[in-house]
């Protein structure tokens, strides 16, 4: 892809289709919601520093600033409220879009799926499948699986991130925590395996690995 | 003729082939022989399936320190992906910088000093091998180990169904320096420098005794009559300047530092740093920028500043103030320091457990890192304590809490906000300190500690610490816009209530950082909220700004550029809030460069151009004289857009996945790294002309009156400088008549009585 393309893209990750469907989805409004603010509030400023200029041998407002006195107040409660309120209730609206890709996210166990033991240290990912097998880096799944990790770490904490599934889950030392996600929802192929959480030397390469989602169910 | 040619080249094709081939063709089930020794250490198995492959984990049980010419047993051990429990699984080599080695059964052989595999141990993943200590226990003791496992057809396979991999392992000496003998880059730049700096002053100070023929004593009897008031001040002036020049300073080094991750970042799998010193740079970096550049700035302002808007002659506290300043270099000191102990700190600004509470792979200079941590706490703590008394109990007649001018309001909230959080991380940091340093257990995964306790200490108070970061350019944005527009500020109770507001909401919301730590639903979901409620109180900023605005006469010199630019920026920074506040995306987006852009967005974008405003605003305060304003429009406008170049990028790296914190990066973000790479490296480079600017009007630029501006708050109403005692006699506050005010209704009315008690 070009620089400029690269600029001008906006890459959601796949998986953020599932937050719901079509121009109204979580992702998408978020996006339109950031515009319509950043609009609003770019071309007030624009308007009002072009339509106040100060023009040469124009006089002060009548209420200008001077040294050592407390201006008067200047405001209006009803525009005041409605920029309190408005803002307010689209944070709600927000947050409640927020909620519903949680209940699936937040469900891990709904009992179908395949399990898929997570074992980080430094620096490197052990993958232990339902049948004893063992992988180190390569993460190798069938399609169409609702496939479930249970996250553990041996040493220090990791982050267990596949960009392209938008699944990220820190990996805790003491504590086995859990995500889940369902090949079904990309094509078959190989996709990257960050670690995001900052683990040392390695991080950044050592700790790179790949998920392989084969074409033919197991 | 074509015959013969034909057939040479053809004899030649085959000669090239046969030779490329010939070492490859037979699999080494025997072991490497010494024809392969350094085929071997310039190339690894490359036989075996092309380049290194991260899925074959290799380990040695080295000794943690080793006793003069002891003999270890030492155990290999390969584990890898490609099953094969039959006959020819793998097989190694094994060299060492120290001691010697020796076969531990008929599984290894020695040849040439290295061990590698025997036809009984080319079906094994796992060798016992013995090495015998060199007789220095100084030393430091250099593994390198190749393993591959192959699939057991006995030949060599590049196609992938053959896997090597090579590892290093370090053994020291009982009695080993660490450090000393290899001198990285950085140090070496930071020796070179300071050899600069040294010969440069030695020629200033010989110059001036040749040239005045004054004796060396006099020249440096001459530096210290200048330099001992600056040491010794305890004037809330001199100390803001000092904290401002501290801070300067500071955001330049850092500033270097960014430019050097920069440039390890300019293409993928660059080798300009080590992993190691990369980890170190980013958290210098941050750090850096943070406490070192970012706070002092905010503080120097703050000390400068504070005492003159509320008619006061000094803090509370001068001398505890000079305290908290000295501290801030000494704890620079302490933390820079880790440069020459074999490597800065390494653990991130953030600092998380258990990484950086176990020795076993964090930089030496960590320990310095926490250490100058505590000290520049202290410092904080003690400057909250300062001005929350002096603006509860100094202000001049006429100034009550509501007549505060908005700087002063937000230096109000982020003291009692630093109040309240920063002896959270002192305290966290003194327990890191003990399990560092002591022994103690409070972050012993080992031991059964909770590593998400640090984080709950540290958000706690690292929330907080980025609206303390924010607050005062808030504040300086309000004064100047007010200021600029020639009209009061819209709404100055909203503001108030605002950032009071603000600072509340800033405890409740912190586990937003910590959305993927596996923390209970319904928690994660509170927070969710409270985060993004956040936004009302800061949307309310935005548009009292703006509806400042309204009916003004504006002037758009470089001071109110930079808050304009402030206000344009900061908007975007706090919408990507909002997007990462949003746990569905926060779970993709946490820890990239998405998160990088929206911090840097509302740290740059509004703190750092906060405060150039604040810079050009009350330069003619401090100094009697204007900026240059050509100068000043280059500077803004080269940051303003470099500054978005560099950063916004940055957003589109972080949807495509790319982690923070790395050293390198997917080959197919390289075009957007190279851009964002030269971006920055523009924007830090403009940062001079400021530097530039100040230098040059400090003492030549045009004179300023008292209130050049036309300002209200009172350190319009003293000269400009300020006489030592800040006020040739303490002012008292007007209030405006109402009844000029022709547009609103609700003003306040009543003028105060000449020295009307302010109380709380
Ligand atoms: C509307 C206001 C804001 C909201 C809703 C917001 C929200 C967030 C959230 C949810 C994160 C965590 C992202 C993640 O790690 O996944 C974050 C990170 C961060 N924010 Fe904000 N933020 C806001 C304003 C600010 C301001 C004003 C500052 C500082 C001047 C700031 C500085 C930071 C920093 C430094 C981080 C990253 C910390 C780290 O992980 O190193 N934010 N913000
Ligand atoms: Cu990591
Ligand atoms: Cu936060």
């Amino acid at each position: 892809m070009s620089l400029v393309g690269d600029l001008l893209s906006l890459p959601i990750p796949t998986s953020w289709e599932a937050f719901s469907d079509g121009p109204l989805s979580l992702s998408q409004q978020v996006f339109y919601w950031s515009v319509i603010i950043t609009i609003f509030v770019f071309g007030w400023l624009a308007y009002a520093v072009y339509q106040y200029r100060r023009k040469e041998g124009d006089p002060d407002p009548p209420d200008a600033p001077k040294a050592g006195v407390f201006p008067a107040e200047r405001a209006d409660h009803t525009i005041e409220l409605a920029w309190t309120i408005g803002p307010l209730l689209l944070v709600c609206w927000i947050t409640w879009l927020s909620l519903g890709p949680l209940d699936d996210y937040w469900d891990v166990d709904q009992g179908d799926e395949m399990t898929v033991q997570v074992l980080a240290r430094q620096w490197s990912w052990e993958f232990t499948y339902e049948d004893g097998s063992t992988t180190y880096g390569t993460l190798e799944l069938p399609p169409d699986t609702r496939v479930k990790f249970e996250l553990e770490s041996e040493d220090v904490i990791h982050s267990f991130y596949l960009p392209a599934f938008g699944i990220k889950e820190d990996v805790v030392p003491n504590t086995t925590t859990a995500t889940w996600f369902d090949t079904g929802t990309v094509a078959p192929g190989t996709y990257p395996i960050y670690c995001a959480e900052y683990c040392g030397d390695g991080h950044s390469d050592q700790m790179l690995g790949e998920v392989i989602i084969t074409g033919t169910a197991a | 003729m074509k015959l013969r040619n034909a057939a040479l080249m053809l004899a030649l094709v085959a000669l090239l082939i046969g030779a490329s081939v010939m070492p490859n063709a037979t699999s080494r089930s025997g072991g490497i022989d010494s024809t392969l020794e350094s085929s071997v250490e310039a190339n690894g198995c490359a036989c075996h399936g092309g380049d290194a492959s991260s899925s074959v984990g290799l380990s040695l049980n080295t000794p943690a320190n080793f006793t003069a010419g002891e003999t270890y047993t030492l155990t290999i051990t390969m584990e890898s992906s490609i099953a094969n429990d039959g006959e020819n699984q793998g097989g190694f080599f094994l060299s060492t910088t120290q001691g010697s080695l020796a076969s531990g059964d008929n599984s290894t052989q020695l040849i040439d000093g290295y061990l590698t595999h025997t036809t009984t141990g080319n079906d094994q993943r796992s060798w016992n091998v013995s090495w015998t200590a060199p007789s220095d226990d100084t030393r430091i003791a250099d593994f390198t180990l190749y393993g591959n496992s192959v699939n057991g057809n006995g030949a060599s396979d590049v196609d992938g169904s053959d896997q090597w991999n090579r590892a290093t392992f370090a053994v020291h000496g009982a009695n080993a320096v660490v450090g000393p003998h290899e001198i990285s880059d950085l140090r070496k730049a930071l020796y070179l420098s300071l050899v600069v700096i040294g010969t440069l002053a030695a020629v200033v100070v010989g110059n001036r005794v040749v040239s005045t023929g004054q004796s060396v004593e006099e020249v440096f009897g001459d530096y210290w009559t200048y330099l001992k008031p600056w040491l010794t001040t305890t004037d809330h002036k001199q100390i803001g300047l000092l904290y401002i020049g501290t801070g300067l300073f500071f955001f330049f080094v850092s500033g270097l530092l960014a430019m050097a991750m920069r440039f390890q970042l300019m293409e993928p799998d660059n080798d300009f740093m080590t992993n190691t010193q990369f980890n170190s740079t980013f958290t210098m970096h941050g750090t850096t920028m943070v406490f070192l550049a970012g706070m002092p700035i905010i503080f120097g302002f703050a000390n400068y500043l504070v005492p003159l808007q509320i008619g006061a002659r000094d803090l509370a506290f001068p001398r505890l103030n000079a305290l908290s300043y000295w501290l801030l270099p000494t704890g620079a000191i302490v933390i820079y320091a880790g440069y020459f102990t074999g490597g800065a700190g390494d653990v991130g600004w953030t600092g998380y457990v258990p990484y950086s509470s176990g020795e076993r792979s964090t930089s030496p200079g960590t320990d310095l890192w926490v250490a100058g941590q505590i000290m520049l706490g202290a410092s904080s703590t003690l400057t909250a304590i300062n001005f929350v008394t002096m603006i509860m109990r100094m202000r001049a007649p006429g100034v009550t809490l509501m007549r505060m001018p908005l700087f002063t309001w937000s230096i109000t909230v982020a003291v009692f906000l630093l109040l309240l959080a920063i002896p959270v991380f002192t305290v966290a940091l003194i327990l890191l300190f003990a399990d560092r340093t002591f022994g103690s257990l409070y972050f012993s995964v080992e031991a059964g500690a909770d590593p998400i306790l640090w984080q709950h200490l540290f958000w706690y108070f690292g929330h907080p610490e980025v609206y303390i970061l924010i607050l005062p350019a808030f504040g300086v944005i309000s004064d100047v816009v007010a200021t600029f527009a020639r009209r009061p500020i819209f709404g100055y109770t909203s503001m108030v209530y605002a950032m009071a507001s603000i600072g509340l909401i800033s405890y409740v919301v912190y586990a937003h950082h910590m959305f993927t730590a596996g923390a209970d639903p319904l928690f994660r979901f509170f927070v969710m909220l409270t985060t993004m409620l956040v936004a009302v109180p800061t949307g309310v900023k935005i548009f009292n700004w703006l509806a400042t605005l309204m009916g003004g006469s504006i002037t758009t010199n470089t001071a109110m550029l930079f808050s304009l630019g402030a206000i344009a920026t900061f908007t975007i920074g706090g919408i990507t809030g909002i997007v990462v506040a949003s746990i569905p995306m926060d779970i993709h987006l946490h820890d990239t460069y998405f998160v990088v852009a929206h911090f840097h967005y509302v740290l740059i974008g509004g703190t750092l151009f906060g405060f150039f405003s604040g810079i050009y605003y009350w330069f003619p305060k401090v100094t009697g004289r204007f900026m240059d304003e050509k100068l000043g429009l280059a500077h803004f406008l080269t940051s303003f857009f470099g500054f978005h170049a560099a950063f916004y990028p940055m957003h589109i790296l972080g949807m495509m996945g790319m982690p923070r914190r790395y050293a390198t990066y997917d080959a197919s973000m390289a075009e957007l790294n190279e851009f964002v790479s030269y971006s920055a490296f523009f924007f830090g480079a403009v940062q001079l002309l400021l530097v530039w600017n100040i230098l040059r009007s400090w003492n030549g630029g045009e004179k300023a009156g008292a209130d050049p501006w036309g300002g209200w708050s009172l350190e319009w109403t003293t000269s400009s400088p300020p006489p030592h005692n800040s006020f040739t006699e303490i002012p008292t506050l007007q209030v405006a008549d109402s009844s000029v005010d022709e547009e609103h209704e609700s003003t306040s009315t009543s003028a105060p009585t000449a020295g009307e008690e302010s109380t709380s």
